[in-house]
């Protein structure tokens, strides 16, 4: 028991969390599942992405992921609120060689997503 | 790592983590810094006592053999403002839904002799059902050798009360040698890890190192707060007393 096997998040699926660790240190985190009948035993069943930047590096990677749903922690809020869209213009480009992944620090197995589901 | 966990122990947790627990046990003779990072990440498991602790009940004079003990709350300088709450093993906090901390101090010797002094200390941030350990970090008053950190996410049911590690989760950092009074962290990006499939959870590291010159490895290892699954694929911390089953422990291995 308690094993995951990590892929790559779906377009149009998932979820992006925005987050501050107490250090200041931004970090986003795209968690994607994956239908649980498109997953074969040894195969993986999550894809995960994440990003770290600064602060508007970090929104504007989180905000131009193709996911499904965004939030933000909110220390007010004691709470994930989500994360408003805005003119992805108005914010300066993410330095692509900041870009990490969760493979990066991990053991964790990473393959490729699963094909989608014909029709 | 199950080296330098009691033989009984090593049995019981190699019937219940199977194969994790075995491949660990692999690398029982091994006494290299290569090979104890060879089986890095491989959480101990229910562990209660450990070779060299039961020296810590005595003075120091009547100690033999290798030891380490654990005599927290660490000092002001090392903790944080957060009270936290501390056992002898150790602090931990809990700064907010999705932040959580562990500080210690330990006491290591060789027989009568008490060589060091290390500051211990974690910390947890939560992004959905992501962790991310940083800093990660460690202090001795000596110069040590080989210091490997290592991480794990665990997870709890009924029946592990005490965490079993997630599969594939564990990682490691060779530190190396470090001097007298110099502060290292698990670099450059501390430790990540990622499980959404349990509704309690934790993260767990070691700090574990040699000295040049005597025999073995000393070992300190912990478990964060707990943390639990609150919907929407987000996870908070509990209390800062919300610990599983041996929340942390110490000792000395011959590898």
């Amino acid at each position: 028991m308690g094993e995951q096997l990590l892929g790559s998040p779906r377009p149009g699926h998932g979820r992006v969390f925005v987050n501050c660790t107490r250090q200041g240190e931004w970090w986003a985190s795209w968690q994607d599942d994956y239908p649980d009948d498109e997953v074969r035993d040894g195969e993986p069943d999550a894809g995960v992405e994440d990003f770290e930047g600064t602060q508007d590096e970090v929104i504007r990677w989180a905000r131009t992921r193709p996911a499904e749903k965004f939030f933000i922690f909110s220390d007010e809020a004691h709470a994930y609120l989500p994360l408003e869209p805005a003119d992805a213009a108005e914010l300066p480009a993410a330095a692509e060689h900041r870009y990490v992944t969760a493979r990066a620090g991990s053991k964790q197995t990473v393959i490729p997503p699963p094909p989608a589901t014909p029709g | 790592m199950f080296p330098r966990r009691a033989p009984h122990t090593i049995l019981l947790i190699a019937l219940l983590i199977i194969p994790a627990a075995l491949t660990a046990g692999t690398a029982a003779a091994a006494s290299s810094a290569t090979a104890r990072i060879a089986a890095a990440g491989q959480y101990p498991g229910a562990t209660v006592n450990a070779i060299g602790q039961s020296q810590c009940a005595k003075p120091l004079a009547e100690r033999s053999g290798n030891w380490l003990c654990p005599a927290s709350p660490i000092p002001a300088s090392i903790a944080s403002s957060n009270e936290g709450y501390c056992k002898i093993q150790g602090c931990w906090y809990v700064y907010s839904e999705v932040a959580s901390g562990y500080s210690a101090t330990g006491y290591f010797g060789y027989g009568d002799r008490q060589l060091g002094e290390v500051q211990l200390y974690f910390e947890v941030t939560l992004n959905g059902a992501h962790s991310l350990s940083r800093p990660v970090r460690f202090e001795s008053s000596v110069a040590v050798v080989n210091l490997i950190f290592e991480g794990n996410r665990l997870l709890y049911t009924p029946r592990y009360p005490a965490g079993i590690p997630v599969g594939g989760a564990g990682n490691s950092h060779l530190a190396g040698n470090i001097p007298a009074g110099e502060t290292v962290q698990w670099t450059p990006n501390g430790y990540k890890a990622y499980y959404n499939k349990a509704s309690e959870q934790s993260v767990w590291h070691e700090w574990s190192w040699n000295m040049a010159d005597h025999p073995g490895t000393w070992y300190f290892w912990a478990k964060s707060v707990k943390f639990i699954d609150v919907g929407e694929g987000t996870y908070h911390f509990g209390h800062d007393d919300d610990l599983g089953e041996n929340p942390a422990g110490s000792g000395y291995s011959n590898g």
